[in-house]
């Protein structure tokens, strides 16, 4: 019997939003700690990495470790079904084959509830190791999805080069080219609006814009990103799930090869 | 398995008679001949199963029936229209007791109370059939109170022995496992060798037939067995020589070509921002498994 029940259920809406356009389906693993998934996408060069802890859930029960594999977009489709202001519940039972939501209104007066079929999935779990990244760049999450919408304008790819004195994004195409530069602020009022730059060595790195794109999508979860960047690894993009988790995106860069030029 | 068998009809009574085929330790130390026959609860399906006792309750066997339509046996002078025939098979009397210590798991009771059952009352014969209750179970208290607590643990470890030799002796007499075969149909000697997982697989099943099914399941995880995919197609080496040699030469007149429709048929339905991220110019990307080593423990996210 696995329970999970979300009060604010806008924040499962979100990530669904989140995750669903780049991920087809994927297993989402239950266990006494919390649900997680993790999955690349179809063509293999991204990842997503999903964790929300079972202290979010009030109540939470999992009687034993579960993997429930899904149809995201049959799943956001449901979830669309459910209001902002709705709690969300997810039980499935362990021998069935099917999944139950459950969205109530805030007075109770509405309750309904979906039951969708859960599908085989195979997968295999890769292990990533706890890196150190050579440079680790919080900014307004707002501010990274403007940057990406704006660059991907000019050029599919964007190079993001990150030194002491600020961060770099650059794009170019046919139509020229185009660079935003970011310098650190740490000393405004307001947190949320604070890019941060730790830095252990420069990087610089480029990525397909697209697949940044498709990231940007979690930006209603969270007001800040951080990029984890190092020489020739993938990129880190992390969005907080409010204080129940994260939702980590992982890009392989663009290596351009001795043979390609 | 019985290996000296003899007929005996049993249970006398008024025009009701069986055959049955008894094993002889069955018959032993008892003075009329006669096994004690009664119903017990099945291990697997709860339900009501005939079990025999030996006279002095030392071992039991199950009784299998066997039975076909239009069947009847003539028996002295009568005729019994009930042609079924039974057969007993000696069954580990743990198998029996393990529902019972499942079921007071987390409390040491002794054996006698272990056993006790309203709608079988028969069960507390199993007390005195000679078995080795710790297999399943620790041993609390004294020795002559015979308490037991039921220990998972130790039960699946005891099943595992239980299905390793049943494999084995599956490996051994190269019993054929993958189901319906013509019998004149000759094999070629690599492919009616089980594999290990085949054998492995359907001890599990043998096994299975006596454990309640949450645990059969759970013996399943904990020998890491692993259901085979239906249906699978022959790979290339292994194939049968495909029988039109033509088809490897490709036909002769391509008539495909003309057409430029139907190229590419994705192996999944996939949602317009799909489309729009594989049509992203991948080069220069490798794949994000080729930095992360595949198949580790859980992430370390």
């Amino acid at each position: 019997m696995f329970e999970a029940r979300l009060a604010q259920g806008t924040l499962l809406k979100k990530v669904l939003e989140a995750i669903k356009d780049l991920l087809n389906e994927a297993t989402w693993d239950c266990n006494e700690n919390g649900m997680s998934l993790q999955a690349m996408d179809s063509s293999h060069v991204s990842l997503v990495s999903l964790t929300l802890n079972a202290e979010g859930f009030e109540p939470y029960r999992c009687d034993r470790n579960c993997s429930l594999g899904i149809n995201l977009a049959s799943m956001s489709k449901i979830f669309k079904c459910a209001s902002n202001e709705d709690s969300i519940t997810i039980k499935a039972g362990d021998e069935g084959d099917t999944i139950t939501y459950v969205f109530e209104s805030p007075n109770g007066d509405k309750v309904s509830d979906y039951e969708m079929k859960l599908m085989d999935i195979e997968t295999d779990h890769l292990g990533i190791p706890d890196t150190t990244y050579s440079c680790v760049v919080k900014l307004p999450a707002a501010e990274f999805q403007r940057i990406c919408r704006d660059l991907s304008q000019i050029g599919e790819s964007v190079t993001i080069c990150c030194t002491k004195d600020g961060v770099r994004f650059s794009a170019s195409g046919d139509l020229g080219s185009g660079n935003i530069k970011l310098a650190q602020n740490a000393n405004v009022d307001k947190e949320d609006e604070a890019v941060t730059i730790e830095m252990q060595e420069a990087c610089t790195l480029t990525f397909a814009l697209r697949y940044l794109n498709f990231f940007c999508k979690a930006t209603p979860l969270s007001p800040q990103v951080t990029l984890s960047m190092s020489n020739e690894v993938p990129l880190v993009v992390e969005y907080k799930i409010g204080e129940m988790g994260h939702v980590r995106y992982y890009l392989a860069p663009k290596i351009e090869d001795e043979a390609d030029s | 398995m019985p290996q000296n068998t003899k007929k005996s009809s049993q249970e006398k009574k008024e025009n009701s008679q069986r055959i049955c085929i008894v094993n002889d330790e069955l018959l032993k130390n008892s003075d009329d001949n006669k096994p004690f026959f009664c119903q017990l609860r099945h291990p697997r399906s709860d339900d009501a199963a005939l079990f025999a006792f030996s006279q002095s309750d030392s071992i039991v066997h199950e009784v299998l029936s066997f039975k076909e339509d239009f069947r009847s046996w003539f028996i002295g002078d009568f005729v019994q229209s009930d042609g079924s025939l039974y057969i007993t098979s000696q069954v580990d009397p743990l198998y029996l007791v393990l529902p019972y210590l499942i079921k007071s798991a987390g409390r040491a009771m002794p054996i006698g109370q272990i056993l006790q059952d309203e709608d079988f009352p028969e069960t507390r014969r199993l007390c005195s059939v000679t078995m080795d209750v710790s297999c399943l179970a620790d041993k609390k208290g004294d020795a002559d109170l015979k308490a037991f607590k039921y220990n998972k643990d130790a039960t699946l470890r005891w099943l595992k022995l239980k299905v390793n030799s049943v494999a084995e002796k599956l490996q051994d007499n190269h019993c054929q496992l993958s189901g319906a075969q013509v019998s004149s149909y000759i094999r070629s000697s690599k492919s009616s060798l089980n594999s290990e997982d085949d054998c492995m697989r359907f001890a599990h099943g043998v096994v299975s037939d006596y454990l309640p099914c949450s645990l059969s399941s759970e013996l399943k995880t904990y020998l890491g067995i692993v259901d085979p995919v239906v249906h699978e197609k022959p790979t290339v080496e292994n194939a049968p020589q495909a029988k039109k040699s033509k088809t490897q030469e490709g036909p002769l007149e391509d008539y495909s070509s003309g057409s430029k429709g139907e190229k590419k048929t994705p192996a999944q339905k996939l949602s317009i921002a799909q489309k729009k991220l594989s049509k992203v110019d991948k080069s220069g990307m490798k794949s994000i498994s080729s930095f992360f080593g595949a198949k580790t423990a859980k992430p370390k996210v």
